[in-house]
């Protein structure tokens, strides 16, 4: 797409610089501090890169070229704290991972993983590459998984942040969760605020 | 547990933890830093050079496929000159010189040129675009 072809609800290279220049300095801690909480289980090492390439991506878009589109009637906030959300999905559910996830699932119903991965075409020459492969994706399996048990032991003791967890691993609403536990707006607010202050201690800004 | 499961439960666990993160007060958000002994306007300051470093390298890319586009185009024009009889080309120049008499200093006044060295000029003026070569059908 060209610069020509683009809405105009769409930022402008401009826009994305006037952006960065006049966010607040609360602003920009706030961005890092979204990014230490998304970065657990993606491919990146580092919160600064996930902002980087937020930006990289928008950038890229206004420019005409393939990326993501910053559309001006969404606060630039939101939208990047969003973006920053949808990179870090996008690495923990990467095609390799969907294919990966897929075999895992083949392999466990009776057959090896060898002939799992060969079933799918997945089947590597390089038995190295495939061995590696194939571990990665045990690894953030495993890690999830250990995630989620670092979570549950972290909170153990705070029955209200464990209903907020529970309730939200449940898909429940905020309302839901506040009446499930018997919380007034102010309590399920502040229980919230201490789970996401536990949740930046317990992977702060980790390796992936 | 299931894989899938495990990661939308997180998923769903890193909303809950942004959506707070959000409604965070500036005030509160300075008392966190202070409680984390993190210089806010520190890392404020980091965050905005990525972010200009980010910016300013999604430009230099723009800039290098611009110049992919651009330079296969000129090629194929100073290619095609190769191709226009010497005549034709000293005729296009010399028009060219007297409509803009500031080009015709960069050229060695008075003396006997070459083919060689009107076709090299021809596709210098062509490159800096004071000839357009599809206005001169020979």
């Amino acid at each position: 797409m060209k610069l020509e072809d683009q809405s105009d609800d769409d930022a402008t290279p401009e826009d994305v610089h006037q952006a960065i220049e006049t966010l607040t300095q609360e602003d920009r801690y706030r961005l890092r501090k979204a990014a230490v909480i998304c970065l657990a289980g993606t491919e990146y090492q580092d919160p600064m890169e996930l902002v980087h390439e937020a930006i990289l991506r928008t950038m890229n878009a206004a420019n005409g070229s393939k990326g993501r589109h910053w559309p001006k009637n969404v606060p630039f906030m939101a939208y990047m704290i969003q973006t920053i959300k949808g990179l870090a999905n996008d690495s923990r559910e990467s095609l390799s991972q969907k294919k990966t996830d897929h075999i895992e699932v083949m392999a466990a119903e009776g057959s090896t993983t060898e002939e799992a991965l060969s079933t799918v075409g997945y089947f590597h020459s390089d038995v190295l590459s495939q061995a590696v492969e194939w571990e990665d994706s045990l690894d953030r399996r495993n890690r999830a998984k250990t995630d989620a048990i670092l979570i549950d032991a972290r909170f153990a003791d705070d029955s209200e942040v464990m209903m907020i967890i529970m309730g939200h691993k449940d898909g429940l609403t905020p309302a839901e969760i506040r009446e499930l536990g018997e919380m007034s707006n102010t309590q399920y607010e502040t229980a919230r605020r201490r789970f996401r202050r536990g949740l930046e201690n317990l992977f702060p800004g980790r390796r992936a | 547990m299931n894989t899938q499961k495990t990661r939308a439960e997180m998923a769903a666990l890193y909303d809950a933890a942004l959506e707070d993160l959000m409604t965070t007060s500036d005030v509160q958000l300075r008392q966190e830093a202070i409680e984390d002994g993190e210089d806010l306007d520190k890392v404020a300051m980091q965050v905005k050079t990525t972010m200009r470093k980010a910016a300013a390298s999604a430009n230099r890319q723009r800039l290098a496929r611009a110049k992919e586009r651009m330079y296969p185009s000129i090629s194929a024009q100073t290619i095609s000159s190769i191709h226009l009889p010497v005549e034709a080309l000293k005729q296009i120049i010399q028009k060219l010189f007297q409509t803009d008499p500031t080009l015709g200093l960069a050229f060695r006044d008075g003396k006997k040129q070459t083919d060689a060295d009107w076709q090299s000029l021809y596709e210098d003026l062509v490159s800096i675009g004071a000839i357009k070569p599809e206005d001169h059908e020979y």
